[in-house]
């Protein structure tokens, strides 16, 4: 059963949000203007102040809600979509599945065009069909109340809401971050339902880091993602350990505290953003703090953080032993300036891989960051398939 | 260097402020009811913050601490903030303990004046110490730091001026946690002022050299393995990251008492010796009134830095390189992992081992009269 739905948070949760934010214990800080030892006190207490008193949370509510959204119960677990119809001859069904920190409003920018190209300079024989959902415990997909969901069984959930719930037999997927897990997943376990799948992250799906490709398999033009790769695991990975054990503890932090949800939310908005060091370069403070409010209003956090856990405790195993590991057509855009990017010669290996692009700029929130690249990249793939 | 003395008290503000938040926790949900599994407990957590709000009396903790001789120095710039128990004996020998996180000097509440007034508790006064005990820089009622770089080997640099400031040439050194390693940097770069070095820990960053030592015996194999393996499953998760982005969890920690408390006793629920009920090991007045030093002092994310400022400054030792003044080691059985006598003697001279078959992390908290016992029985022949 579909439900047609509307967001809207209550007053009394936006007034006790303000009245948080106004009362709010800031950490002292000193010696950190470049953010090397977290998110800086200054900036934060800036775009706080901004929160409080001139964001406009029911200005980002109505755009919102001028997309068509719903939510049903797959398997006991909440599922919120956006189901945008495509306007052209035969849109293509496409599900989209967005990662952490982000919610499904992350694929704001790229819903529409892909939807109806023709409004936007397009040819309308490239519509899709776009279905984006929230995650199970995330944003709207709330409050989840089962254990072991993760992304091995968040692919089980979409395969469910694409056939038997919106009647597609066959789709296209798409997913960056935990998304391009879900959707490799897919590309994995249901190859004969899709006609392909894209994705802006890559790595084996049992995420062991000892399953990472050795130094010699990166090609030239690649050599310097090892540097970056190991940076992030020794540095920016703290984060995912802890999220991946104990999520729980730090929610009870996150769930209280405004403030403090935003200083985790936004240092990670910042470090992974091809930003250059000044995140509104590639978010604005209205961004930033939608995302936010999104995850405060939900109380969402904790389970948000769980989904790590729950990949570890429930490792993937693989649904046959053929190779490609993932056997659907599959594309990769994988972008320069992102937090972790494997090599060609590895992907070549472990997905059917058909379409492999570079761009030099960009960083993790690709649809943030790049709507325009990852529309045509998708177009471009896809048309082939229809 | 200037001393004064301290007393603490709390503003009457900041109590109803604590209350006050306490009331309005946004509690998160909890998904299955298998308790501590996926962090701190719904339940636990709620009974414990309930205790806090109606029934701990933080004006008794504080006149717990305030019998205690309390003072604060001021050194480079540096405030920092001790206690100062003078012994109660013929001859007391200076001791100055540290400690570490997430504990507090509320760690050596129970501690302190078994070693300064022996005779109080059954023992001989000729085994009277005049204690010590700083707040390390950046935690409770010391300053924060105001530059970066206040390693643990900095802040032993610290702790030896507050020694001789104090009129001590000679004194012994105790620690656990951060306090073992802040130790083991006094005992190695002031070996002429340390007469004995009392641990129960040893430092997880303690590298010996293996350049023409002997291999590895099989029980320090054993216990490598052990510590990689908690590293990698939790125990020392907040350990990833208080050593890279401290700062970005301190805003949350230091806005909720609730998220603070979370955080807190997890890890005294973790590596006490509590079979997963805290109570049973540290009760929760002295749990809280630890807390609730953090809370007011508004200290938890300068405290968490510290592991930031250590990582570039592990304990490693050169081929042969030796601590000159002996070791004392309690080894309790319900510590995190306790290593081989072997593995410690690679570089400090043991004499003292003794096994404890009851208490975890929290020595001074959880055994402090077996701990003082010990401590005094070490420092007996040194004197």
């Amino acid at each position: 059963m579909i439900e047609p739905f509307e967001v809207h948070i209550a007053d009394d949760v936006l007034d006790d949000l303000k009245a948080r934010l106004r009362r709010t214990r800031l950490a002292p800080d000193f010696a950190n203007d470049d953010w090397e030892y977290g998110t800086n006190a200054a900036y934060l207490r800036e775009l706080l102040a901004y929160w409080e008193t001139g964001f406009d949370w029911r200005a980002q509510e109505r755009e919102i809600n001028a997309f068509a959204q719903f939510r049903t119960m797959i398997d006991d677990v909440p599922v919120h979509f956006i189901h945008e119809r495509g306007r052209g001859p035969n849109p293509m069904p496409l599900i989209m599945t967005h990662g952490w920190p982000w919610t499904f409003w992350d694929l704001q920018k790229v819903i529409r065009p892909l939807a109806d190209p023709a409004s936007f300079g397009g040819d309308p024989a490239d519509a899709f069909d776009v279905v984006v959902p929230s995650l199970p415990g995330f944003g709207f997909s709330t409050p989840l109340t089962v254990p072991n969901i993760n992304f091995v069984r968040t692919a089980d959930i979409w395969r469910v809401l694409m056939r038997d719930v919106l009647g597609y037999q066959k789709f296209a997927a798409q997913g960056g971050d935990f998304g391009a897990y879900v959707t490799a997943q897919i590309g994995h376990k249901y190859a004969a339902d899709v006609f392909g799948i894209h994705v802006h992250l890559i790595g084996p799906l049992g995420m062991i880091r000892g399953n990472m490709p050795d130094d010699s398999v990166f090609a030239a033009e690649e050599k310097h993602w090892i540097a970056t790769n190991a940076h992030f695991f020794a540095v920016e990975g703290g984060y995912s350990n802890l999220q991946g054990t104990k999520p729980q503890t730090l929610a009870y932090g996150l769930n209280d505290s405004p403030a403090g949800l935003a200083a985790w939310l936004l240092e990670k908005r910042r470090r992974w953003s091809d930003c250059g060091g000044d995140v509104e370069t590639r978010f604005s403070k209205d961004d930033l703090l939608t995302n936010f409010t999104l995850y405060w209003a939900t109380e969402s956090f904790g389970t948000s953080a769980r989904f790590y856990a729950e990949a570890r405790r429930n490792p993937w195993s693989p649904a046959h032993d053929r190779r490609p590991v993932v056997e659907a057509p599959t594309a990769i855009l994988l972008f320069d300036k992102d937090i972790v990017k494997l090599p060609r010669k590895w992907a070549e290996g472990y997905y059917n891989l058909q379409r492999w692009n570079v761009p030099k700029t960009g960083g993790h929130f690709v649809p943030m960051e790049e709507p325009e690249v990852l529309i045509d990249d998708l177009r471009a793939f896809f048309r082939p398939y229809r | 260097m200037k001393i004064q003395p301290f007393t603490l008290h709390v503003d009457e503000t900041a109590i109803v402020d604590l209350h006050q938040r306490l009331d309005r926790s946004r509690w998160p949900d909890e998904l299955d009811a298998e308790p501590w599994s996926y962090g701190a407990s719904l339940s636990d957590m709620r009974r414990i913050t309930a205790y806090w709000r109606e029934q701990f009396d933080w004006r008794a903790a504080e006149a717990d601490i305030n019998a205690l001789a309390n003072f604060t120095a001021e050194i480079d710039g540096q405030l920092l903030h001790f206690i100062h128990e003078r012994g109660s004996g013929p001859a007391p020998l200076p001791i100055i303990i540290s400690h570490g996180w997430p504990g507090s000097f509320v760690e050596m509440l129970d501690l302190v004046p078994r070693l300064a007034d022996p005779a109080r508790f059954g023992g001989d006064p000729a085994d009277a110490f005049d204690v010590i005990v700083p707040s390390l820089p950046g935690f409770g009622f010391s300053d924060p730091p105001k530059r970066p770089g206040m390693t643990p080997r900095q802040m032993a640099a610290l702790f030896a001026r507050l020694m001789a400031g104090l009129g001590y040439a000679s004194y012994g050194v105790q620690g656990g946690d951060w306090g073992a390693t802040i130790s083991t940097w006094l005992a190695r770069d002031v070996p002429d002022h340390v007469k004995g070095i009392h641990l129960n820990w040893i430092p997880g960053s303690y590298l010996p050299s293996t350049e023409g030592a002997p291999d590895f015996s099989p029980a320090e194999r054993a216990f490598q393995a052990k510590m990689a393996a908690e590293a990698a499953t939790g125990v020392s998760t907040h350990v990833g990251i208080h050593a890279s982005r401290p700062q970005t969890l301190g805003y949350a920690l230091n806005d909720s008492p609730v998220g603070l408390a979370a955080w807190l006793i997890d890890k005294f629920r973790m590596i006490a010796d509590c079979g997963g009920e805290i109570e049973t090991a540290i009760s929760l007045d002295r749990l809280l009134t630890n807390v609730s030093v953090y809370w007011f002092s508004g200290s938890i994310t300068s405290a968490i830095r510290l592991y930031r400022e250590a990582r570039p400054e592990p304990l490693k030792f050169a081929p042969g390189e030796r601590i000159r003044p002996p070791l004392g080691f309690a080894a309790f059985a319900g510590e995190v992992a306790v290593p081989p006598r072997e593995w410690v003697a690679r570089v400090y001279d043991v004499q003292r081992w003794t096994a404890f078959a009851k208490g975890g992390h929290f020595a001074a908290m959880e055994q402090p009269q077996a701990l003082a016992e010990d401590i005094r029985a070490f420092f007996r022949p040194l004197r």
